[in-house]
Order: C-alpha cells, then sequence, then structure tokens
C-alpha cells in the first residue's frame, strides 16, 4: 500500500469544540491501521462528515463517505464508530448488499474496531501525532476503551463458542446487526488479529462473489476461501473462524 | 480549587460557530444570551480552535460597543483598531462617528477580519440608534462573497437583540447567516464542573448551583477560590465559600449582583424584583400589598418578557390566559443575590461576619431545596434528551393551587410522563435523606392519590413509577427504602446518567489564553 496521499477526507460541519486538523489526525492514524493490515486502500479518499445518528457508510457512493455521531475531542469514538465503518468498505459491502451471512461482516467491523483502538493506543504512544493534543498521555485511553468493550461482551468461552454460535445463528442470520452478539465474534478473534496483523488481507475478499448462494455459514467460509485462492493466495482467515466457531462434525469410527 | 480551568459545554454552540468561521464565506451572526454566560469566551476558544485549521485565517477585533455617544463609541473603535494593529487596514484617521465606524467594519471585514461587536443591544435606542442601518448597507455589500471575513454581534438582553434583527421593521431583519443563543449551563456541565474544581461531594454541588445558577463565570471565581478543598465539614466550607466569594473586599462577586441589577434594571424593576424576591412567588395582589405607589403592569411585563428575570407561573393544567398568575425570580443567581448575599452583605457592615454567615447559612439551606427541585427536574428533562432514564415527553409545570380544603391539597415536586407510553413519574424532592421518612413517603403518595383524582385524571390507568430523590443517599438508607419499593436517586446517580457512557474519555482541547489564565 503506498503512503502518498491521505486516507481520509474530513469535512466542515458541526463537530463540537475541536479542530479538523486533529479529527484527520485521529482517524488517518486509524485508517493507516487499517488499510495497512488489508493491504490496500479506497481508491479515492473517503468523506467523513458527522451527523446526528448512529455511524454509517452510505451504500453506492464514491468516494465512500462515512457519518460519524463522535464529537468534540472523544477520540476513542472517533476510532470506534470510523473503523468499524472503514472496514465495511475495506471488505466490498456494498457489492451485495443483503445476504443471510452479513453479520459476519458487521463482526468483523466491531474487531476492526478493537483492533486498531489498541493498535493506536501503541502508535500514539510511539509516535503521537503533533496535531492532537498531549495525544502522548491520551495513548492509553485508546487500549482501555477497547478492554471495556471487551469486557462488556458476553463472557463466553473458547470452547463453547461454536454451540454459542449454532445457538444464536438463526438471529444473526435474520439480522445481522445484534451489536452483542457481533461483538462475542469479535472478542473471540481479536488476540489471532492482533498476534497477526495479516489476518485481515483475506477479509478484503468478502463480499466477491454471490455469497447469497451460500446456503449455510460453513459454505459461505468455503467461498470465502475459494475467492482467496482465486486471486492466487493461501487462505487462512476462513479456516480460523472455522477453527474458532464452527463445530466440527464428529469422526465417525 | 483547582486553578486549571478548561472550557466546558458548549459543544454544540462552538462546533456550529466553527463551522461558519471554517467556510471562508462571508458571514454575519449573532450570539446572545445574559451576562457572563461566556460569548466572548464562545469566541476565544473558537479562535483558538480554527488556528489548527485555518493558519491563514484572517485577523480578529472584539469591540465593546459604549452605552454613550457616537463619538465615544468611534474613539473607543480606534482604540481597538489600534491595539490590534489594525488601524491601517481600516483607515484608522477617518473613523469619526457611527458612520466611519460602519464604513471601518465593512472595510475590515472586506480584508478578511472577522469583526464582533458586543453589547450590540445598546444601539436599540437613544444616541446609537442609526448604526444598525449603517451596519446594514455593509452587510448587504458584503453578503454572498467569498474569502471575507465575517461580523459577529454579541447582545445580552434577548428582547432588544430580537428587535434588532427580527422585527420585520428592523434594518438588519433577515441578514444573519447564523444565529447562536447560550443558556446557563444544564446540569450535566455543571455536575462535570464541580467535580473538576473540588465541589464533586453533592452537598457542595447544591450549594454552589444555589447561589450560581449555571453561569460559567461564576464557576470560574469558584475555581479560582483556593484553599476551599480542606474544609472538612459542608458548614464551615459553605460559609467560606460564601464568605470568599461574596462577602470580603476582594471577593470576585461582592459586587456582581448589584451591577448585573444596575445595567439590567431601572428602579422600579428594581424594586419589583426585590419584592419578588423577597415575598417567593407572589401574586400581582401580593406586589401590590408590597409597592402600594407603583404601577405593576409594565415593570412585570419587563421583567418577565423582556428581561426574563421573573417566570410568570399559572397554577398546574391552567389554560395560559388564566388569571391567579404568580411571579417568582428565575435567575438563580439573582434569586440567591437577593434572597441570601444581599442581605448578609447589609448585615456584615454592622455585625461580626461570623454571625452574619451563621444566618446566611440558614437562609441558604431554605433556597437550596427550591433549588434541588429545579436541579432534578432538569436533570430528568436532560437525560430524557440523552435518550437515558425516564423518557419524557411533558412535564407538570406552574404551582400547585391551594384550594379551600386542606384535605384536597397536592404538592408534588416532579410530575413527568410519557403520552406515547402511559407512563407517569412522580418524584419527592428532599435536601436531606433523612426526609424521606415514613411520614413524608405516606404524604407523598398520598398527594399523588389526590392529584390523580382531580386535575390528574387524565393519568388514570396510566403506570406510575415513584421516585425519591436526595442530593445524597446514605447506602443504608438507600438499600432500606429500595427494599421498601421505593427508587432512590441522587446527584452520584445523575453524574454517571448524564457521563456519555460510549464515548470513553476525552482528550484536552487546545484553551484560548483568556479562557485558561487567572485574568
Amino acid at each position: 500500500m503506498g503512503a502518498a496521499g491521505g486516507i481520509v477526507d474530513v469535512l466542515n460541519g458541526n463537530w463540537g469544540a475541536t479542530s479538523l486538523s486533529a479529527i484527520r489526525a485521529v482517524l488517518e492514524a486509524s485508517a493507516r491501521v487499517l488499510c495497512g493490515a488489508f493491504g490496500h486502500r479506497p481508491a479515492t479518499p473517503v468523506r467523513v462528515s458527522p451527523w446526528g445518528l448512529a455511524p454509517r457508510v452510505v451504500s453506492d457512493r464514491r468516494p465512500h463517505e462515512i457519518r460519524l455521531s463522535a464529537r468534540d475531542t472523544y477520540w476513542c469514538q472517533y476510532a470506534y464508530e470510523f473503523s468499524h465503518e472503514l472496514c465495511h468498505v475495506l471488505a466490498n459491502f456494498d457489492r451485495i448488499r443483503q445476504h443471510r451471512h452479513k453479520w459476519f461482516e458487521e463482526a468483523l467491523c466491531e474487531l476492526a474496531s478493537l483492533f486498531v483502538l489498541h493498535r493506536l493506543s501503541d502508535i500514539f504512544r510511539a509516535t503521537p501525532p503533533a496535531e492532537v493534543l498531549s495525544a502522548a498521555a491520551f495513548a492509553p485511553h485508546f487500549a482501555t476503551y477497547a478492554r471495556r468493550v471487551t469486557d462488556d461482551a458476553e463472557p463466553v468461552s473458547r470452547t463453547e463458542l461454536p454451540e454459542w454460535l449454532s445457538k444464536h445463528l438463526p438471529k444473526l442470520e435474520e439480522d445481522p446487526v445484534r451489536r452483542d452478539s457481533n461483538r462475542v465474534v469479535a472478542v473471540a478473534l481479536l488476540d489471532s488479529f492482533l498476534r497477526d496483523d495479516s489476518l485481515w488481507r483475506d477479509c478484503g475478499f468478502l463480499n466477491q462473489w454471490d455469497a447469497a448462494a451460500d446456503p449455510a455459514f460453513v459454505d459461505h467460509l468455503d467461498s470465502w476461501a475459494d475467492c482467496v485462492r482465486e486471486h492466487g493466495l493461501v487462505p487462512r482467515t476462513p479456516g480460523l473462524v472455522r477453527a474458532t466457531l464452527v463445530r466440527r462434525p464428529r469422526r465417525v469410527s | 480549587m483547582s486553578a486549571e480551568w478548561g472550557f466546558y459545554g458548549r459543544s454544540e454552540e462552538l462546533g456550529a460557530l466553527l463551522e461558519r468561521m471554517r467556510s471562508r464565506r462571508w458571514f454575519f451572526g449573532t450570539i446572545r444570551g445574559r451576562r457572563r454566560i461566556g460569548k466572548t469566551a464562545l469566541i476565544q476558544q473558537a479562535i483558538e480552535i480554527l488556528r489548527a485549521d485555518v493558519p491563514d485565517a484572517g485577523p480578529w477585533l472584539v469591540v465593546e460597543i459604549p452605552d454613550s455617544s457616537p463619538a465615544d463609541f468611534a474613539a473607543v473603535f480606534r482604540a481597538g483598531l489600534r491595539e490590534t494593529g489594525l488601524d491601517s487596514l481600516a483607515g484608522a484617521r477617518a473613523v469619526a462617528g457611527l458612520a466611519g465606524v460602519a464604513e471601518a467594519v465593512g472595510r475590515l471585514c472586506e480584508a478578511g477580519v472577522t469583526v464582533v461587536l458586543d453589547e450590540f443591544q445598546v444601539c436599540r435606542r437613544g444616541p446609537l440608534s442609526g448604526f444598525p442601518s449603517l451596519v446594514k448597507m455593509q452587510v448587504d455589500r458584503l453578503e454572498g462573497r467569498a474569502a471575507v471575513g465575517g461580523l459577529i454581534l454579541l447582545g445580552s438582553v434577548q428582547t432588544e437583540m430580537e428587535a434588532l434583527l427580527e422585527n420585520r421593521q428592523a434594518p438588519l431583519y433577515g441578514r444573519s447567516t447564523f444565529g447562536i443563543t447560550l443558556e446557563p449551563w444544564g446540569p450535566s456541565d455543571v455536575l462535570e464542573v464541580a467535580a473538576c474544581h473540588g465541589a464533586e461531594d453533592p452537598a457542595r454541588t447544591l450549594t454552589l448551583w444555589t447561589l450560581l445558577g449555571g453561569v460559567p463565570k461564576y464557576w470560574r471565581d469558584v475555581a479560582a477560590t483556593r484553599g476551599l478543598d480542606g474544609i472538612e465539614r459542608w458548614e464551615e466550607w459553605a460559609q467560606e465559600a460564601c464568605r470568599r466569594l461574596f462577602l470580603r473586599g476582594d471577593s470576585p462577586l461582592a459586587e456582581e449582583g448589584r451591577s448585573l441589577l444596575g445595567s439590567e434594571l431601572r428602579r422600579g424593576n428594581l424594586a419589583v424584583l426585590r419584592a419578588v424576591a423577597r415575598h417567593g412567588p407572589s401574586t400581582h395582589a401580593d406586589l401590590k400589598g408590597a409597592l402600594p405607589d407603583l404601577s405593576l403592569g409594565p415593570y412585570l411585563h419587563n421583567l418577565t418578557y423582556d428581561l426574563r428575570l421573573v417566570e410568570r407561573q399559572q397554577p398546574v393544567f391552567a389554560r395560559s390566559g388564566q388569571r391567579r398568575a404568580r411571579y417568582v425570580v428565575s435567575d438563580p443567581f439573582l434569586l440567591a443575590w437577593l434572597r441570601v448575599i444581599q442581605p448578609a452583605r447589609g448585615a456584615a457592615r454592622v455585625q461580626p461576619t461570623a454571625r452574619v454567615v451563621e444566618g446566611l447559612l440558614s437562609r441558604l439551606e431554605t433556597l437550596e431545596g427550591l433549588a434541588f427541585e429545579r436541579l432534578v427536574r432538569s436533570a430528568c428533562e436532560e437525560m430524557s434528551r440523552m435518550g437515558r432514564g425516564f423518557a419524557v415527553t411533558d412535564r407538570v409545570r406552574g404551582y400547585w393551587n391551594r384550594p379551600q380544603s386542606s384535605k384536597a391539597s397536592v404538592e408534588l415536586d416532579l410530575v413527568v410522563w410519557n403520552s406515547e407510553t402511559c407512563a407517569v413519574r412522580f418524584g419527592s424532592c428532599k435536601r436531606r435523606d433523612a426526609r424521606h421518612d415514613r411520614k413524608s413517603r405516606s404524604r407523598f403518595r398520598e398527594h399523588v392519590e389526590i392529584f390523580l383524582e382531580s386535575t390528574g385524571r387524565r393519568f388514570a390507568g396510566w403506570r406510575r413509577d415513584y421516585v425519591l430523590y436526595s442530593p445524597r443517599f446514605a447506602p443504608g438508607r438507600r438499600a432500606r427504602l429500595e427494599a421498601d419499593g421505593w427508587k432512590c436517586r441522587d446527584l452520584s446517580d445523575f453524574r454517571r446518567a448524564l457521563r456519555a457512557p460510549g464515548r470513553g474519555s476525552r482528550g484536552p482541547s487546545p484553551m484560548s489564553p483568556k479562557i485558561a489564565g487567572g485574568g
């Protein structure tokens, strides 16, 4: 990924008591983390504006448009909201708008927020952006925020995850945005992604096939792996997700 | 208390102002609000933040319009130009008379300067009344232009500013590109500031809310008052706080009430305001008895609608046109000044200060009861606006009329409801949690029942919710009350609820030296 030019274009609007340059610095740092991990960036800078509703990325707009509810100098909230929406962009969210496995994209976007918050905590400490006042001193708050989100999630042990998913899957397939459930999946995958950023690379191939034709989640994971292979790469993340979330069929002796 | 003062609240207003200023197009805006509410501080903070976004933003000129002659105004304007080094841009020597000032304002704006004219309401009448027409000519000339500065008018008297800008006959009608009205801080800002500046203890928060309301400048004076932190007992702390804020020769607010009243009020208004403060909620007849020689109508109208220092209350659920209205002082600082501080300042001239502050405390405690009710009502509304707690669609306003029969008498501190979910919440406010005793709780229930059978019949069949409010509940007492089925809410609950949980920690903002400094 080239470093030239910004990834984010922060639009003028009522952002509360802060400067556009400070917002840009936080969002740009978040975008660099996530785009760096995905290994690609949007073709044109993503336009970001404030609004009074829940954060969202607008479908079918190029350049991409993200709207945030964060205001003032609540930097963690900016990073959290923006990383989630940017992950949708990097995962080709509007190529296929609706299919039953969209909940997984939502979970990945939740994971992106947590991932970026942890990374920003290190980045702000090591190379604090000049535009953000006392950025180095603020750095630990990113990790604290991420930990609080993680702690608020329903505790599900690793061994219980497949059972948990089969119980929650019907509702998730019906309504992909079930934050509490999306978060359980995100938390389950977080450590692996924090250990190995390159797991994000495969996520950039989501929504590049007819996902509506995948009858079950395991089929979706298989199609995803096939898609990665078609691009000449060895898929890793679909296998990790399968190993973490899907009950293995019992061996017949 | 802490000497580090920040810029609190006003996020929405500051964001709106910054949005306009970043647009790099001509703007003509107004900022209105009571004296000391922070109009100038808002602008200073915006300038500081804007520096990061628009490093080449043009300079600023802030001039306070004197309530005097055109020549004096021109002299003040020229002095402002000299101080900011803008003499050459404006042609300072030629600035004489109102026309000269208006032309200089136009030239400055054209050159990219943002001009702020404070106390613009003085142009409503008198020798400066021709100035708005002259400003209009400049505004019309600059309208729609890109890459120019802007003009912001500040004013503290709402009706005068309305007359200057919103009256169809007024020269500046329909010209402004934005308007911001600054209200006193609400509970969330007050609770945050109190926590940051050594008054987190609920009893202390309530005392300061009672004395100062939500006026930022006064809270800043508290923050700059050193040596209060170490005082353990509330009584001693409150005495010392009052002594340092109001009673000593060097107290920052020693003359505030007097100067506020002197600058805003003519003699008749002052007499009526004093009578309302002294008497408490007063009917027209009460005031006539206290001021028999005064024709009250114009003064009450002026105090209520023009100056907004007095509130006209109707009996609960009465139609607005009904008689039987009563009047109360609506500005918390002025109420505290007239009821608590002014008498103490008078007494301090002839009595030992120690005795004076003892008397002051008992008056203060009485006033705190009323202030606490106001705080609870405001906090409930603010929480509802934030989508937390009980969702309020409306609340009881006005006063509880006392009927002939004392059995039918009702007085409820808080009645809020949600007409969509058919839920009604009743609240009882006590300054001390111990006062929520068995007798008081039973009276509270009785009053609710009487209310539901009389003026509150509309709520029959609705889901009911009973809440006891105090600044602080002792854990044991709270546990017992909750075991009895009562909901208990105190200022710590409000503080937690009003703090947005999803936002995380707030980073520091660049601070205008004029706001952060001690001056």
